[in-house]
C-alpha cells in the first residue's frame, strides 16, 4: 500500500474527491429528506440515522449485535479459510487427487450458501453450529481456488533454478512456491471476508435472535428505518476496516511486491 | 591443465517425439573442453545449442551419448556444474545478501555464509547493495547477483546460456568484460551458448558453429587474438567474416551491410 506522502498530485486529488463524494452523497440525503424530496419513510436521514446509532449505542445492543456477528464471521472465516488454504494445497500438490475430485467439487461449488441453510440448521440445530458452518462453505471458495492457483502460478524457471542449486522439495516449497502463493492467498483471504459478511447476515435474518443481521431484519419488522440503516452501515464499515486490515498485513509480508519475476 | 574440470561430450544424440513423429534435436555431437577453457557455442535458435547445455547440466537427458565432467558421466544435476541463464532469476523476496546465499551448496554456519557472502558482493561490485531488493535493482546488477549465486556454489563448470541477450549494448560488454576477468581469476571452465557472433568471439577460446535440424556442429574455430581483444582489430573481424560465411553459405545470402 502507498503511502500518502508518496502520491502524486493527481493521485492525492482523486482520493480526496473519493472522500468528498459520500460526502456529497450524505448531503443529499439530509437536505432531500428534510425538505420532502425524498421520502423519509422508506430512507429515514443522516440525523436520525445518528440518533439511532447513540441510542442503541447507549443501550450497549449495538455493541451487543456486532460482537455476536463479529464472533461468529471469525469463527467460520477461520474454519472455512484455513481448510482452503490446506486443501488448494494438497489438490495443486496432488493432480490426481485434482482429477478425482473434480466433479464432486464442480457440483458443490456452483450451490448458494443460502440454499445449504436450511438444511444446515435441520442438521445442527438453530444455534450457533449451522451459522458457522454456512460462513465456513462461503469463505472456503475463494480462499480454495486462490490457494490451488497461486501454486500453480509459481514460476516455473525459479523451480528450475532451485533444482540447479540442488534444493529438496522441502526447500523448494519453502523459498519458491509458498512465498509465490501468498499474494494469491490474500486476494483469496479479502474475497473471504467480504462474503463471510454477507453470509452472517443473511443466516441471521433467517434465523437468529442476535447478530446485526437480526437487527436489520427486527428493525423491518417493526419500521425503524433509521435503525436499520445503522445496521447496514456497521457492515459497511467493519467490512472496510476487515479489508484494509488484510491488506495492511499482505503489504507487510508481501513485502517485495512485484508480479513479474526478471 | 586441469582433468577435473574437463568436459568431454561423447555421441550425444537427443530427440523429441511430437505426436507420432521424431523430431531429431541433436545428432551425433562430440565436443571436448578443456579443463579451465571456454567455447563459445553460436548458431540460429532452433538448432539445439541450448538443448545441449540443458544435457550437460543435468537437466535434460539425452536419448543416447554421455556427458563426463572430470571422467564422471553427469546423471542429474550436480554441485560442480553451475548455469548463468538468460534472466536473472532472482527470488523476488530475497534481498542481495540472501539471492547470493542461496546459491551456496557446502554446509556453513552462520558466519561461514556471511563471509563467503561478503567475498562475492566484492568480487562482483555490489558493496552497498546488500540489502536491497531484486526490483530495486537494474538489469545489469541483478545479473552481477546472479553471478554471484552461481559462483557462490563453487562450480567446476559454468554455463552460459544466452546470458547477456536481454541487457543493453553497454552494460552487455561491461559484462562481458566482467565474465573474462572472472574466467581468468577463478580457472573456471566456462561454455557460452549464444546467438551473438561477436561474444562468442570475444569471449570463447573455441567458438564452435552449430548448424540446425538436426543440430549437428558444423565448425569449429579456433579463435587467437591478441590480448587485449580489440573488437575492432583486422583479426577479429577476419573471424567475424569467417564464421558469417558458415551462416549464410547455405543461402548464399552474403550480408555485406554487416562486414
Amino acid at each position: 500500500m502507498k503511502k500518502w506522502k508518496q502520491l502524486t498530485g493527481t493521485d492525492r486529488i482523486l482520493y480526496a474527491l473519493s472522500v468528498l463524494l459520500v460526502a456529497a452523497i450524505l448531503w443529499y440525503w439530509q437536505t432531500g429528506t428534510d425538505n420532502g424530496t425524498l421520502n423519509k419513510v422508506l430512507l429515514s436521514s443522516p440525523e436520525n440515522v445518528l440518533k439511532s446509532f447513540t441510542q442503541l449505542w447507549g443501550k450497549g445492543s449495538l455493541q451487543k449485535h456486532i460482537l455476536v456477528s463479529f464472533q461468529r464471521v471469525m469463527t467460520g472465516f477461520l474454519f472455512g479459510a484455513g481448510a482452503g488454504i490446506i486443501l488448494g494445497f494438497i489438490l495443486a500438490a496432488v493432480p490426481a487427487l485434482k482429477k478425482l475430485l473434480s466433479f464432486l467439487l464442480g457440483l458443490i461449488r456452483p450451490i448458494p450458501s443460502m440454499a445449504l441453510f436450511p438444511l444446515f440448521i435441520l442438521w445442527f440445530g438453530i444455534g450457533e453450529t449451522s451459522k458457522i458452518i454456512v460462513i465456513a462453505f462461503v469463505s472456503f471458495w475463494p480462499t480454495f481456488l486462490n490457494t490451488e492457483e497461486g501454486v500453480q502460478q509459481a514460476d516455473k524457471k525459479l523451480l528450475e533454478l532451485a533444482t540447479v542449486l540442488q534444493k529438496g522439495t522441502v526447500a523448494k516449497i519453502l523459498t519458491v512456491i509458498l512465498p509465490s502463493t501468498i499474494p494469491y492467498i490474500f486476494a483469496g483471504l479479502r474475497l473471504a471476508i467480504s462474503r463471510a459478511w454477507g453470509g452472517v447476515v443473511v443466516a441471521e435474518m433467517l434465523a437468529a435472535s442476535s447478530g446485526i443481521g437480526f437487527l436489520i431484519e427486527y428493525s423491518r419488522n417493526m419500521s425503524q428505518t433509521a435503525s436499520m440503516f445503522v445496521g447496514v452501515l456497521m457492515i459497511a464499515i467493519i467490512g472496510f476496516i476487515l479489508d484494509l486490515i488484510l491488506k495492511i498485513i499482505e503489504s507487510r509480508i508481501c513485502y517485495w511486491h512485484t508480479g513479474e519475476i526478471k | 591443465m586441469n582433468r577435473e574440470n574437463e568436459v568431454v561430450i561423447s555421441h550425444i544424440r537427443q530427440e523429441f517425439s511430437i505426436g507420432d513423429k521424431t523430431l531429431e534435436v541433436l545428432k551425433d555431437i562430440n565436443l571436448e573442453l578443456q579443463g579451465g577453457s571456454f567455447v563459445s557455442v553460436v548458431g540460429q535458435s532452433g538448432c539445439g545449442k541450448s538443448t545441449l547445455l540443458r544435457i550437460i547440466a543435468g537437466l535434460d537427458i539425452p536419448t543416447g551419448g554421455e556427458v563426463r565432467i572430470g571422467g564422471n558421466p553427469v546423471q542429474s544435476v550436480s554441485p560442480d556444474v553451475g548455469i548463468l541463464f538468460q534472466e536473472s532469476r532472482l527470488l523476488p523476496w530475497y534481498n542481495v545478501e540472501k539471492n547470493i546465499a542461496y546459491g551456496i551448496q557446502e554446509k556453513k554456519n552462520r558466519k561461514e555464509i556471511r563471509d563467503t557472502v561478503y567475498e562475492l558482493i566484492e568480487l562482483v561490485g555490489l558493496k552497498g547493495f546488500e540489502k536491497a531488493l531484486p526490483e530495486q535493482l537494474s538489469g545489469g546488477m541483478q545479473k552481477r547477483v546472479a553471478i554471484a549465486r552461481t559462483l557462490a556454489a563453487r562450480p567446476k563448470v559454468l554455463l552460459l546460456d544466452e546470458p547477456f541477450g536481454a541487457l543493453d549494448a553497454f552494460t552487455k560488454m561491461n559484462m562481458q568484460e566482467e565474465i573474462l576477468k572472472l574466467w581468468k581469476k577463478e580457472g573456471i571452465t566456462m561454455m557460452l551458448v549464444t546467438h551473438d557472433i561477436d561474444e562468442a568471439i570475444y569471449l570463447g577460446e573455441h567458438v564452435v558453429v552449430m548448424s540446425p535440424k538436426p543440430g549437428v556442429i558444423k565448425r569449429s574455430f579456433r579463435i587467437e587474438l591478441t590480448s587485449d581483444r580489440s573488437r575492432t582489430s583486422a583479426e577479429f573481424d577476419r573471424y567475424r567474416k569467417e564464421i558469417f560465411a558458415e551462416f549464410f553459405e547455405d543461402q548464399t545470402m552474403v550480408p555485406e551491410y554487416q562486414i
